[in-house]
């Protein structure tokens, strides 16, 4: 792994968690969207007693998702409109991706 | 420190918006609880009257439901609803089932579940005293209905072409009796305590109160977002 300049270095950390979070939260984002509501509202809906555990998941983990946005936000110097933006990737599927791949394009830019 | 108007502005508009989040955490507080509720095993005695528990222009209370009933009344109209899941015991079986429109003094309505169809249709005559349990709504169909049947035993169904208030559910009916007292027989089904399918509901809705507590919080920083990057930064910041 390359050196890291001193303001990577300050964002390290910060930016880790995010970037966990981040997939994290769009896996389960993903799992939320494509099979635990279809299947809940649309297919079969005994079914859904054994996906539960994805909404009960994605509930109680998100929040971990929000505290980590927030917490790369401040350390990025991020705008208020990109920090909501950023928490609210979290909701919807790919969204965090896609803001996890933006933020690591910003971290390289660092100098 | 001085204080200027449009920081006052945000942080009536941060705290607004909190107080919004912080209301639909208690809404999913309050669902969580109507849902432990129903999970709740509620003793069958004392049967109590419908009319003391649910209204004919609200939707069923959660605490309502289960509940063992007794209403008295005159049936109106008689419908079949046909594939219904019948459990005895381990096993599982479709059936079509027989439900009336039992009017109500007030000019008030409900849908009773009488049993299994009979090829004849059972003439019952004047008032009719009807013990059951109380059950939600059915909100998933059962099958494709044709005229004088039900997709599924639902109120909402029949609403168009009813002139009662309509409870909301329906009743199961253990046994009926004429004014006299005498019974009715028919071909019964049994009606069970309904249980929740959904294991982790309960926890699924307190999940989301954190959530919007959080986001309460996370709004009432917004206004000293700015202070808060610059303490991170040391000095002035990029906004």
């Amino acid at each position: 792994m390359s050196q890291l300049n001193p303001r990577q270095a300050a964002l390290n950390g910060a930016m880790t968690r995010f970037r966990i979070m981040a997939i994290y939260a769009g896996v389960m984002s993903l799992l939320l969207w494509f099979i635990s509501i279809p299947t809940h509202y649309l297919i079969f809906k005994d079914a859904y007693q054994y996906l539960s555990w994805i909404s009960l998941l994605h509930g109680f983990t998100y929040p971990i998702y929000v505290l980590a946005a927030f917490h790369y936000c401040i350390k990025a110097r991020k705008s208020l409109t990109s920090t909501i933006l950023l928490i609210l990737a979290g909701t919807l599927p790919i969204a965090s991706f896609v803001a996890e791949r933006r933020a690591v394009k910003e971290f390289k830019a660092l100098n | 420190m001085k204080i200027s108007k449009g920081f006052i502005a945000q942080l009536v508009v941060a705290i607004l918006i909190s107080i919004t989040f912080i209301g639909l955490g208690n809404w999913q507080l309050n669902r969580a609880h109507d849902v432990k509720i129903a999970k709740q095993f509620i003793p069958d005695s004392p049967r109590i009257s419908l009319e003391k528990i649910a209204t004919s222009d609200s939707n069923l209370a959660p605490d309502a439901i289960n509940r063992l009933v007794s209403v008295s009344g005159k049936y109106r109209e008689i419908f079949f609803a046909p594939k219904q899941p019948l459990t005895s015991g381990n096993k599982k079986s479709l059936v079509n089932l027989e439900v009336r429109l039992l009017e109500l003094p007030g000019n008030r309505g409900i849908l009773v579940v009488r049993g299994i169809e009979s090829l004849e249709d059972q003439e019952i005559i004047g008032e009719v005293k009807v013990n059951g349990r109380l059950y939600p709504r059915q909100t998933s169909d059962a099958t494709r209905a044709i005229n004088g049947e039900l997709s599924r035993i639902d109120p909402a169904l029949i609403v168009s072409r009813s002139k009662l208030e309509l409870f909301d559910g329906f009743i199961i009916a253990t046994s009926e009796a004429t004014k006299f007292g005498q019974e009715i027989l028919t071909s019964r089904i049994s009606a069970p305590q309904l249980k929740s399918k959904v294991p982790g509901n309960y926890w699924q809705h307190i999940s989301y109160v954190f959530v919007w507590w959080l986001m309460a919080l996370l709004v009432l920083l917004a206004p000293f977002y700015n202070s808060m990057k610059e303490r991170e930064s040391g000095g002035k910041v990029r906004t």
